[in-house]
């Protein structure tokens, strides 16, 4: 089997029982960096991540089976992450609901103390901004910014209308430009 | 300078740890790889049974055959009862007959027959 299969075709193969095993095997490596990288600049730390992104992948392959195309396998995979990458989030805050801590400044230390933390000051400075939008309006600018998806790809993901994620990746800017010229 | 999101690009300032997605893949696999199952796991929900459906009968023969060593004897003692019983009164009918009777009655008796 190569590498250069497209979706249609792992998506037949992945109903056959026969070949499922492998064609799930090329969809990991299909997909496995663009789902790290979602996942990752939600959670910053690598070890959440990785986490986030296994659980991910069996998710995944304990329901290819009801599967039918009707998105793209892309699409679909991405929902799951960012589902599943919400739901840490939330049993995060529920789990350091004791702590005085909320979950932005969490993030904000395991930022701060991330051994693969590969920028610089400014950079630094832009994902601390990004730290202090909410979930949902970070989820946007994280997609639109870095990943450069286009509302419509947002839409199917996330399930929100076109003209709610321009809206909140409006605000989302607004709120990094004014956090990035308070000082 | 303003800082504005212009200046900064959109590079994810982010490194993932060395080979991690040259490993990621073989994890996957190693989890959804089907296991392989031995032949006593196969077969260990029928020797459960087995042994239940095993247990169960030494339970109940050995319940049924003390009840009916009870009833048994129970019914054995009675019946030695009434036999004692029984023996009893006959005796003791006897010994009441034979003491109202006298010689003289019995000499009639025979006469009177003959």
């Amino acid at each position: 089997m190569t590498k250069s299969l497209t979706d249609e075709q792992l998506i037949k193969l992945l109903q056959d029982e026969k070949t499922k095993q492998e064609a799930f095997s090329q969809v990991v490596l299909k997909y496995q960096k663009q789902l790290y990288w979602q996942i990752r600049k939600m959670l910053i730390s690598h070890e959440d991540t990785d986490d986030v992104l296994q659980n991910t992948l069996m998710k995944a392959w304990v329901g290819i089976n009801n599967f039918r195309g009707d998105s793209k396998l892309s699409t679909w995979l991405y929902r799951i992450a960012v589902n599943e990458t919400l739901t840490f989030l939330n049993n995060q805050r529920i789990k350091n609901l004791s702590s005085m801590l909320d979950m932005e400044d969490i993030l904000l230390s395991k930022l701060e103390a991330d051994s693969y933390f590969d920028g610089n000051e400014a950079e630094a400075k832009l994902q601390k901004a990004i730290l202090a939008l909410p979930d949902k309006q970070r989820l946007v600018f994280n997609m639109k910014y870095f990943e450069e998806k286009t509302y419509e790809e947002m839409e199917e993901i996330l399930g929100t209308s076109v003209g709610a994620l321009k809206a909140s990746y409006h605000h989302a800017v607004k709120k990094i430009e004014h956090f990035l010229t308070e000082d | 300078m303003k800082n504005t999101l212009q200046n900064f690009g959109n590079r994810t300032p982010f490194k993932e740890p060395e080979n991690y997605f040259e490993k990621l893949p073989s994890i996957i696999n190693s989890k959804i790889a089907p296991k392989k199952v031995s032949f006593f796991e196969k077969t260990k929900p029928i020797l459960y049974f087995a042994a239940m459906f095993l247990g169960f009968y030494v339970i109940i023969h050995f319940a049924i055959r003390t009840l009916n060593n009870d009833f048994d004897s129970n019914s054995l003692l009675a019946q030695q009862e009434k036999q004692t019983n029984n023996t009893t009164t006959e005796d003791s009918y006897y010994n009441y007959v034979v003491s109202e009777l006298d010689e003289e009655m019995i000499v009639d008796y025979l006469l009177a027959k003959n």
